[in-house]
């Protein structure tokens, strides 16, 4: 009884008041209750697990983490759970990559916790998290979006300006188009030592690099019915600048066969002038212990595709909620505790991109003594403007592994760009067929 | 006299190639492990170096501090691991090798209908890759919910390990002569007592090589792992080397600290082993 | 009429059985149900659908799966026969060995130590293009200019992976090869060396037919466990670039996983198991013979 007036009255606070009358109720009361959760592990991901001791006390709650482990295993392991119907947990991580293949087991966040909560988030990074109407997760401060970082020292070498400025006629400055970008990127790059730039090569990653090309060039990956799309013209094209740059040897000769890890070992390494990457390794490539390009690295927003548009592949991590859990209420508070503000500017603290606005104006403000972090933020604010996220299939990450070997083999000139994408995209139709989707 | 000398220098020249070949095949086996120990005590900025870096200009163990200070201070649960790992490869160890014993003295020991088919077919319930097994597997524990337990570990590792260690113990039985049993039988011990006071003691280091390989597959294996672990409950040390590995970042000193931390032990104990188990293979695993 | 006594060979047997029974003979009755059922992980529902023979209908009619097979063949064929070889000359090298024994005994198990996951991401920087070891070797000791592609030429990206299971599994032909060198009784080897054998001839009369049951056991001993190279091709190049490194494993784990179809994977595992029990027996038989050769009762 106690609990509804409670809730009747801040409810009220909270569409009478502002939102901190409301936030004041979450994160709740639940003793006794034991909340079960898999989370994502890893070093990057793990801080924020030490403020769950302070939830329990606060709630009277028990947190009990089932697994942790990297995205991927976890991937499996949901998967595993679905398959056996397993899934008796309450609270796992989640990401706007992964969260259209299992629609049916999160629940609707936005109908256990109050609108004022929810509208304080970044409204593209919500758009993410929901499926079908239903706000499937809520997105803690591990949100990725690319920005093109450079060696500065490349940019301010006058004999390079010059040379730059004879052979093309145009002022050498960092990129603001994919067309500049590879230009420049064969310009710089004297193989075997060092490279104009560098792309991950392989499974999802080189696909969303795809698609996001894709979109920046004009073109869809799925149409409106939610078929194949990206065997267009511009499909073409954006396929074009991977395999352009692999023929002039203006990437590595392995990149084919990067992932993540690799390209930001290779720019860190000091060898590739400009690199597509993602906001995490922001403070690697600054620091001297772990890269020789410290303190010549400069930052800037994405560049634009032919139609004028940024690419803007992204992705959040967050938390959900199971339908199968008994008690919604205390997991809700559990996973707004982990997004909330303060959780917020502790990962931000460290690096990662945040989802709600004003944790962004104080990571701003917090870096303001420091050119190098606020030149990061300022960059990658801007490219989280251009932020969009992939296709919400649950089939995408089966198109993914069907696409990526074709998309290889048209880098790698087995095939020609567009006899590579029709191949690609009848695989991927019949992967929709099978689904029963098309 | 001329003849002498030259043999001599031949065979002078035949200890110099010998020399030399061992050690640059022994430098081959240890190259890629000594630059993962390297690799540890290097600050990344070298180990990716370009040009490279040869000569480590500074070392330290700060991969090994980072490694078991606290979550979020670039540690990981290793203490929880090595704990999992050492339990799990140790009691599974423990019996297989008895099931082992069990299997391979019957083997040996008597004649039934059936022998040889039955003995290939234990060999090959090992063929059935892991990444095949592995879910049907979650499947069978999820329902008896021993997902992320020792003891589904254990079990799924014994059944890893008998077909091998049954293989293994069975020839060295069939070394050991059977008089010897029956003699002492007919002193008037119970074949019980035959087995663990004269057989036993003679098989006893076909018996130690079973345990070794058995305790290294144990120790090193990951796709079964990585399924039916989930937590420091359970998850072993090959696990939790992804640990070290983000959505797009990788921290690979830290990796190698956490490898030469598995490795140490494993070598250790081969080192204090090794005269079993070459011993041991030597009349068991063949002449049976 | 006495009540049944099952006889002591079975008895002694029976924990064998029944663990063997739990661990593999459940679950791999349930893969090969599963093999005849559209079976996806994200709809568990699809588990109760029978479609009969298409799932193997859809793989033995994909080219991709058939390279994948032959490829694995050809791996395991080169990879088997290279270990046997270089297995055979570290024993002889070792055992030769005056002094150190111990310690060259336990260096020459050094990669037995190192979990294949942990080979494949060695492998994987050692190689890399830009910025790995071998390439920075090569440069460094004028070898070569160029950044050579390891992981992605096909020829040179199957190399590397051939390369990186040799090293993890060498040591196994190694040891047992050893075993039998140690075991070998001195009178023959003295014999014919007062007969005016040469060297070779010593080895390829006296030396050899008695190691070769010891390098086919080691032959069988591996080919039942050839899967462990799924972990490290995992890692190392995953069955890539554009599938020219692809593998059964990678392509039944990519299948089973990350497209979530579990059933069309199930399909291709009892492929890849029939291969396995293929070499097994094959090497099994060859033991047997030379088993036999030797004298030995079987």
């Amino acid at each position: 009884m106690t609990r509804l007036l409670l809730g009747l009255s801040a409810g009220l606070a909270g569409l009478l008041l502002s939102s901190t009358a409301f936030s004041a109720d979450l994160p709740g009361k639940f003793p006794g209750v034991t909340i079960d959760a898999k989370l994502i592990g890893g070093q990057q991901y793990e801080k924020l697990y030490e403020r769950i001791p302070e939830w329990e006390k606060l709630t009277g709650a028990k947190v009990n983490i089932l697994s942790k482990k990297n995205h991927f295993d976890l991937d499996k392991e949901i998967k595993s759970d679905i398959a056996s119907n397993s899934i008796t947990w309450c609270v796992g991580s989640n990401h706007t990559s992964f969260a259209p293949q299992y629609p049916g087991i999160y629940t609707d966040l936005a109908k256990l916790l109050p609108k004022e909560e929810i509208d304080a988030f970044v409204p593209a990074n919500i758009a993410a998290g929901t499926l079908d109407g239903k706000l499937v997760m809520l997105p803690r401060a591990q949100f990725d979006v690319s920005a093109l970082y450079y060696q500065k020292s490349l940019y301010q070498d006058e004999a390079k300006k010059k040379a730059y400025k004879d052979k093309y006629g145009e002022e050498l400055a960092p990129p603001d188009t994919f067309d500049e970008m590879a230009q420049q990127a064969e310009f710089f790059a004297s193989p075997p030592d060092f490279y104009g730039t560098q792309y991950a090569g392989k499974e999802e990653a080189i696909n969303g690099r795809f698609y996001e090309m894709v979109i920046a060039d004009g073109g869809e990956y799925l149409d409106k019915d939610g078929k194949p799309a990206f065997n267009s013209e511009a499909g073409v094209k954006a396929l074009d600048w991977f395999v352009n740059l692999y023929k002039a040897k203006a990437v590595p000769a392995g990149t084919t066969n990067y992932l993540w890890d690799d390209l930001g070992q290779g720019f860190a390494s000091g060898t590739v002038a400009i690199n597509l990457d993602w906001p995490g390794w922001a403070g690697f490539f600054n620091d001297p212990k772990s890269s020789k390009v410290a303190g010549n690295v400069g930052v800037k927003v994405q560049p634009k595709g032919s139609s004028g548009k940024r690419s803007g592949w992204s992705g959040a991590h967050g938390f959900s909620v199971t339908e199968n859990c008994a008690n919604k209420e205390a997991a809700a508070s559990l996973v707004w505790w982990l997004t909330n503000e303060d959780s917020q500017k502790l990962e931000a603290a460290a690096g990662p991109l945040p989802t709600r606005t004003k944790v962004w104006e104080w990571d701003l403000e917090q870096a303001k003594s420091d050119p190098y972090k606020t030149e990061v933020l300022q960059a990658f604010q801007e490219a989280a403007k251009n932020a969009f996220p992939v296709p919400q299939t649950p089939e995408w990450i089966e198109i993914s592994n069907a696409v990526y070997p074709e998309l290889q083999a048209a880098i790698l000139g087995d095939k020609t760009s567009k006899q590579a994408l029709d191949d690609a995209a009848a695989k991927a139709t019949q992967i929709l067929q099978d689904a029963g989707k098309l | 006299m001329d003849e002498n000398a030259s043999a001599r220098l031949a065979r002078r020249a035949l200890t110099v190639a010998h020399r030399v070949g061992l050690f640059l095949a022994m430098l081959l086996i240890c190259l890629p492990g000594i630059w993962i120990v390297l690799s540890s005590l290097r600050p990344t900025v070298e180990i990716m170096a370009k040009p490279p870096v040869w000569i480590p200009q500074e070392l330290s163990f700060d991969a090994y501090v980072a490694m078991f200070s606290g979550i979020g201070k670039g540690g990981i649960p290793v203490l929880d691991y090595f704990r999992n790992s050492l339990i799990i490869s140790v009691t599974s160890t423990v019996i297989a090798v008895a099931i082992g014993m069990a299997g391979g003295y019957a083997f040996a020991r008597y004649r039934f209908r059936g022998k040889s088919g039955m003995f290939l077919g234990l060999m090959l319930t090992r063929t059935v890759p892991g990444i095949a097994m592995s879910l049907p597997l979650f499947f069978v524990y999820a329902r008896l919910g021993i997902i992320d337990t020792h003891f589904g570990m254990i079990l799924a590792y014994v059944a890893l390990n008998i077909p091998f260690t049954i293989w293994l113990i069975d020839g060295f039985f069939r070394q050991v002569p059977k008089d010897l049993a029956e003699a002492a039988q007919i002193d008037g011990c119970t074949r019980w007592q035959a087995f663990w006071q004269v057989e036993f003691p003679l098989a006893r280091p076909g018996i130690a090589s079973a345990a070794i390989f058995a305790f290294l597959t144990c120790w090193n294996e990951f796709a079964l792992a990585s399924q039916l672990t989930r937590s420091v409950n359970s998850k072993t040390l090959p696990v939790g080397l992804l640990d070290y590995t983000a959505e797009f970042t990788i921290d690979w000193r830290g990796m190698c600290a956490l490898a030469v931390v598995m490795i140490i032990p494993a070598l250790t104990l081969t080192y204090i082993v090794q005269k079993h188990l070459v011993g041991g293979l030597t009349s068991g695993a063949v002449k049976g | 009429m006495k009540g049944f006594k099952p006889s002591a060979p079975i008895l002694l047997l029976l924990p064998a059985f029944v663990v063997l029974a739990a661990v593999v003979l459940v679950p791999l009755l349930l893969s090969l149900y599963s093999s005849f059922t559209p079976f996806r992980l994200t709809r568990p529902e699809t588990f109760f659908v029978l479609i009969g023979f298409r799932n193997y209908i859809l793989i033995l009619s994909n080219p991709d799966f058939w390279w994948a097979f032959g490829r694995t063949v050809l791996l395991l064929t080169i990879a088997l026969n290279l270990e046997m070889l270089l297995g055979l000359g570290l024993a002889m090298l070792v055992e030769k060995a005056t002094r150190g024994q111990r310690i060259l005994r336990t260096l020459m198990m050094f990669p037995m130590m190192f979990s294949p996951i942990l080979v494949g991401f060695q492998f994987k920087f050692m190689f890399n293009d830009n910025i790995g070891l071998v390439n920075n070797a090569l440069q460094s000791l004028g070898i070569t200019q160029d950044a050579i592609p390891w992981l992605i030429e096909s020829h040179l990206a199957f190399t590397a992976i051939t390369i990186a299971e040799v090293w993890s599994s060498t040591s196994i032909f190694a040891i047992l090869i050893l075993a039998g060198l140690l075991a070998m009784p001195k009178e023959p080897i003295e014999a014919a060396r007062v007969d005016g054998c040469t060297p070779w001839q010593t080895f390829r009369y006296v030396t050899w037919p008695f190691v070769m049951p010891f390098a086919y056991i080691a032959m069988t001993i591996r080919s039942l466990d050839v899967a462990r190279a799924y972990d490290i091709v995992k890692i190392m190049t995953d069955g890539g670039p554009a599938g020219r490194t692809e593998l059964l494993w990678t392509l039944v784990g990519r299948t089973a996983y990350s497209d979530a179809r579990m059933g069309l994977a199930n399909a291709m595992a009892y492929f890849s198991i029939l291969l396995s029990i293929a070499f097994t027996v094959y090497f099994y038989n060859k033991l047997a013979a030379a088993r036999a050769q030797i004298g030995a009762e079987w």
